[in-house]
């Protein structure tokens, strides 16, 4: 509670995020793509839409690599033979 | 439409085939504008507004913000930090003066005050890092604007270019044919000539022959291969 009071937006970093950091990487590719679509896109009509949809590309990307990974930490790897 | 396009001064009168299409201009006419690229330096976006892109510069803006203020809402004004951080400041000082002056708050305000009183506004661990990252990215992707704005291929509708095709060096082509501010209220058959390596003769397409023969034949409003999403 002490560490809610004392919490000044923009100026003191939000310590809730200590454990949560990886939500973060939704406002993070939300942003980039923002960006990006806004250079590449042609009609700006369609830009929320393809913001929206890069945005899952990447989250859905990065959980994928999220998952290979566990499986190859977690299972392949310790099926390999020890000498 | 059709053949009543007006022929390119540029192009031959005795040339029968070159007089009734526009000649496709050269593939890698682009507007070289330094001036656009230090605006885009200066407020994230401003480059391309002053090409008269408003609505694109506009977004451009509003990500660029949206990262650095989930930067500095995520890791406090110490997530901009020049000394301590000198390589990371490195990316985040292409974002422009707003982190100059994020950087200039945390050294006068934060960096002056005891070390019990920094305690709480000192960004650590994750928490840092990521802000320090949201910042950094914003940085990088504005290095990717600034290029933009420099080196910037005029968007020509398929239709306009036809009847008035683009001359080389003309700063004002195809940059304020789709509306108030540019292209960015023009229908889907947009083309943006980045992407289809044509831009400049209102190709509908890759090819610019087949950009010529959509001319005389539905005026260009054919297709949008142009265009990559």
């Amino acid at each position: 509670m002490i560490a809610l009071v004392a919490y000044v937006p923009f100026l003191t970093p939000m310590s809730v995020f200590h454990d949560w950091w990886y939500v973060l990487i939704v406002p993070l590719s939300f942003g980039i793509s923002m960006i990006y679509k806004a250079l590449r896109i042609g009609d700006l009509g369609r830009y929320w839409r393809e913001v929206a949809i890069m945005t899952l590309q990447v989250l859905l990307g990065l959980i994928g690599l999220a998952v290979a990974l566990m499986i190859l930490v977690q299972l392949i790897i310790p099926l390999l033979p020890v000498e | 439409m059709g053949s009543s396009a007006p022929p390119d001064p540029e192009t031959p009168k005795d040339s029968p085939a070159m007089a009734t299409h526009p000649a496709p201009s050269p593939p890698d006419e682009a507007i070289f504008s330094p001036s656009a690229a230090f605006l885009a330096w200066i407020w994230p976006g401003l480059g391309h507004i002053s090409l008269g892109q408003k609505r694109r510069g506009m977004y451009i803006m509003l990500g660029m913000l949206f990262l650095i203020g989930c930067g500095v809402l995520v890791g406090g004004v110490d997530a901009v930090d020049r000394r301590e951080d000198r390589l990371w400041f490195y990316a985040q000082a292409v974002c422009g003066p707003i982190v100059f002056g994020i950087d200039s708050i945390n050294q006068r305000y934060i960096k002056g005050l005891p070390v019990e009183k920094q305690l709480h506004l000192k960004g650590l661990g994750k928490v840092n890092e990521i802000g320090i990252l949201f910042i950094a990215l914003a940085g990088l992707m504005n290095l990717i604007v600034i290029l933009d704005a420099l080196h910037h291929r005029p968007i020509v509708p398929p239709g306009d270019a036809a009847e008035n095709p683009p001359r080389s060096g003309d700063p004002k082509s195809g940059t304020e044919t789709g509306g108030e501010d540019g292209s960015d209220h023009a229908g889907p058959d947009v083309v943006r000539g980045r992407m289809s390596g044509s831009h400049s003769a209102g190709a509908s397409g890759d090819d610019p022959g087949a950009a010529s023969a959509s001319v005389s034949v539905s005026g260009g409003g054919g297709g949008g291969g142009g265009r990559t999403t």
